[in-house]
């Protein structure tokens, strides 16, 4: 699904996304895990979660990231 | 003068050079400013240092020379910062690796990458404050052996670990490097697996810090604390700088200290056209003084105190954050807030800093805009003092059209200029309760700067102002801009001196206007004026250094042509207004 409709506090897998160069330096690379933390307004900046690292991502490189839910074990 | 600035010149290789490199934001300026007692500006947010910087360090009975170079992420050389550092690099000396302890695993990349230039290198561990807050520590040995070279732990704001920087630097060769490395060899072992070695994390509940910071970068209650973040500051740098002019400064300069000098200029020299210039109508003596120290100063002082604790919190990129999506929406480009607001304070460090992450599209626009309409401290100073007295409402006026036509410039600009819009992607520093005594310092640099930098061309400003007066040239002036002054904007002929005043400054602009006895109408017209006038002249020369002389020319002209334009406009419509 898309990382735009995601709720927030949860985790996903990233499965696909557009390719610039700075997401690789920040970790958010296919396959890896991320939290959505916040949705700022009016198309504004998503907040995410990568390890322990937050960086804030523009609407227009978000919309195209894709992800699955980590099915996490464990009591729920 | 010790500590200057290279303007990307490639720096001659001495043996004894130290280089700082790192990611943004892991404190190196700090290190530097700790290094070479020589200050640097440092913020909590990625991009500040956008410069090479150069300074000494004196061990024992040799002399290193520090390098201050701008955050990198990575080697490739892809921007702007990232070619400067490889460029330096291509030199002789040492590295000082400066690794964030709270992020090791986005740094070790980068810190085994430096190994490729063979240089002796020291790590440092720094920010190990930050990360204990959040529960991480790091087995130092265990990463030294990881990566040949010497760790060492640091809290480079407090001086934890600079003396043991010192000490570590003359027993470090190339030899000594190069015998550890057989240790330090990445290929077998991934970074994570690295991470896992020698990182500890316990999770806990976050500190207090963590928290707060959290919640500021939430829409709610985000936006609600941004608003009222904006206006304390707002009435801290207004409220408190008219505290400051009308019951300290005025009365001190305009009772004691004018008075004595007027007095001994009487006694010195005779009535005549010496006299005037010192001690006249556009006397430097008088106007001199009371200009810069009584109407600009407290509020330079002000401002400068909000935005280094804003800056050193790490507030800044999360109200980058918070606004991006409204701000793009009214066409301004959002997430180069932290220049914008730089520029309410000057306009030239904030044209230099937006070289730290956009495109070419957006520093023209960023530009363009601070050059237009963003009026700094100084020219703020001028303002209040000449509408806040006679009315708050016409200051609003003012500031208000001044939002309008950035907002619409910044629309068309947008469209005009070609280019993609830029990706956002804005990594969040951790919330930092800045530091007393490094802010204080900060606030120092800042209004030693403006001193040098506005006193003098004050004082020239004024002579000139003086000079036209007294020769009778302001009635040649005069005359020869009625039409536009006088019939156009409804001012009197001895405003057409602000017109020449504001090309040196921008608040020369707006102070010759405070005596003239005028209307509300035609002060509000004046300070429009003014605030769409030209940038001021240093502006204008870092313009054509950062850009070329053609968009500087450009922007000279046109912000001419828009001021009096839009002045005359609210003369005419003002004067149907009851
Ligand atoms: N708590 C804490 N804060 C630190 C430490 N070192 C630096 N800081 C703060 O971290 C922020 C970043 O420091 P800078 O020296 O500007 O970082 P830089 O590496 O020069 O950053 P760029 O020039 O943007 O690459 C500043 O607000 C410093 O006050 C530390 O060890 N502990
Ligand atoms: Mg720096």
């Amino acid at each position: 699904m898309k990382l735009l409709n995601c709720k927030r506090g949860k985790s996903f897998r990233i499965i696909n996304l557009p390719y610039d160069q700075t997401l690789g330096i920040f970790s958010i690379t296919s396959g890896s895990i991320i939290k959505v933390l916040a949705k700022q307004p009016f198309k504004g900046p998503v907040l995410l979660q990568i390890n322990r690292r937050k960086v804030a991502i523009g609407y227009d490189i978000a919309k195209q990231i894709m992800v699955e839910e980590v099915v996490s074990f464990g009591l729920s | 003068m010790v500590c200057h600035n290279h303007n990307n010149t490639v720096i001659e290789g001495l043996s004894h050079t130290i280089y700082l490199v790192g990611s943004p934001n892991v404190g190196k300026s700090v290190v530097f400013s700790k290094l070479t007692g020589h200050h640097v500006i440092s913020a909590n947010y990625s991009g500040t240092t956008i410069d090479i910087m150069s300074g000494k360090l004196r061990l024992g009975a040799e002399t290193w020379q520090v390098i201050d170079l701008p955050g990198i992420y990575s080697l490739d050389a892809n921007s702007e910062a990232e070619s400067v550092t490889a460029r330096a690099l291509t030199n002789d000396g040492l590295i000082i690796c400066v690794l964030d302890a709270s992020h090791l695993s986005r740094d070790l990349q980068l810190a085994f990458d430096i190994q490729k230039y063979q240089k002796p290198i020291i790590y440092l561990l720094n920010l190990v404050d930050v990360a204990k807050r959040q529960g991480i520590t790091i087995e130092e040995e265990k990463l030294s052996r990881l990566l040949g070279a010497p760790v060492i732990p640091t809290v480079a704001t407090k001086n934890i670990g600079i003396e043991e920087i010192k000490k570590t630097i003359p027993h470090l060769s190339y030899e000594t490097s190069q015998k550890d490395k057989k240790l330090g060899d990445q290929s077998d072992q991934t970074i994570d697996d690295m991470i896992q070695e020698v990182e500890n994390y316990t999770p806990h509940t976050p500190a207090y810090l963590d928290r707060v910071g959290d919640l500021l970068i939430k829409p709610f209650p985000g936006l609600i604390i941004a608003v009222f973040i904006l206006l304390i500051a707002l009435a801290i740098v207004v409220g408190g700088g008219k505290g400051l002019r009308t019951l300290i400064l005025l009365p001190i300069i305009n009772d004691w200290i004018i008075p004595f000098i007027t007095n001994i200029v009487d006694l010195v020299v005779d009535q005549g056209v010496i006299h005037r210039l010192l001690v006249g109508e556009f006397g430097i003596l008088v106007k001199g003084i009371e200009w810069p120290f009584a109407l600009i100063f407290p509020y330079v002082l002000l401002f400068y105190f909000v935005l280094s604790f804003l800056e050193d919190s790490g507030y800044l990129p999360r109200l980058a954050i918070l606004v991006e999506g409204i701000l793009n929406k009214i066409g301004l480009p959002g997430q180069n807030i932290v220049p914008f607001i730089m520029g309410y304070g000057c306009a030239v460090p904030a044209i230099l800093g937006t070289r730290a992450a956009t495109s070419y599209k957006q520093r023209l626009i960023v530009t363009s805009l601070i050059s237009i309409g963003v009026p700094c401290t100084a020219q703020t100073g001028a303002f209040i003092a000449l509408l806040g007295d006679q009315s708050m409402l016409a200051l609003g006026f003012v500031f208000g059209l001044s939002i309008l036509v950035i907002c619409i410039a910044g629309s068309l600009l947008n469209h005009i200029i070609p280019g993609d819009k830029e990706p956002v992607i804005i990594e969040v520093p951790p919330l930092l309760l800045p530091d007393r005594s490094a802010i204080f310092k900060k606030i120092a640099f800042r209004l030693k700067h403006f001193l040098v930098e506005a006193e003098i061309p004050m004082m020239l400003g004024i002579l000139l102002a003086a000079l036209i007066v007294e020769t009778g040239l302001i009635n040649w002036l005069g005359h020869a801009l009625e039409p536009v002054i006088v019939h156009w904007l409804g001012l009197p002929k001895e405003a057409s001196l602000t017109l020449i005043l504001g090309i040196i400054r921008r608040e020369l602009a707006v102070m010759p206007l405070l005596d003239m006895q005028l209307t509300t109408l035609q002060l509000i017209t004046g300070a429009v004026v003014a605030l769409f006038y030209i940038p001021c002249l240093s502006v204008f020369i870092v313009i054509v250094k950062e850009f070329r002389l053609k968009i500087a020319s450009y922007l000279l002209i046109g912000t001419t042509l828009f001021a009096i334009f839009i002045g005359g406009l609210v003369h005419q419509i003002g004067q149907w207004l009851p």
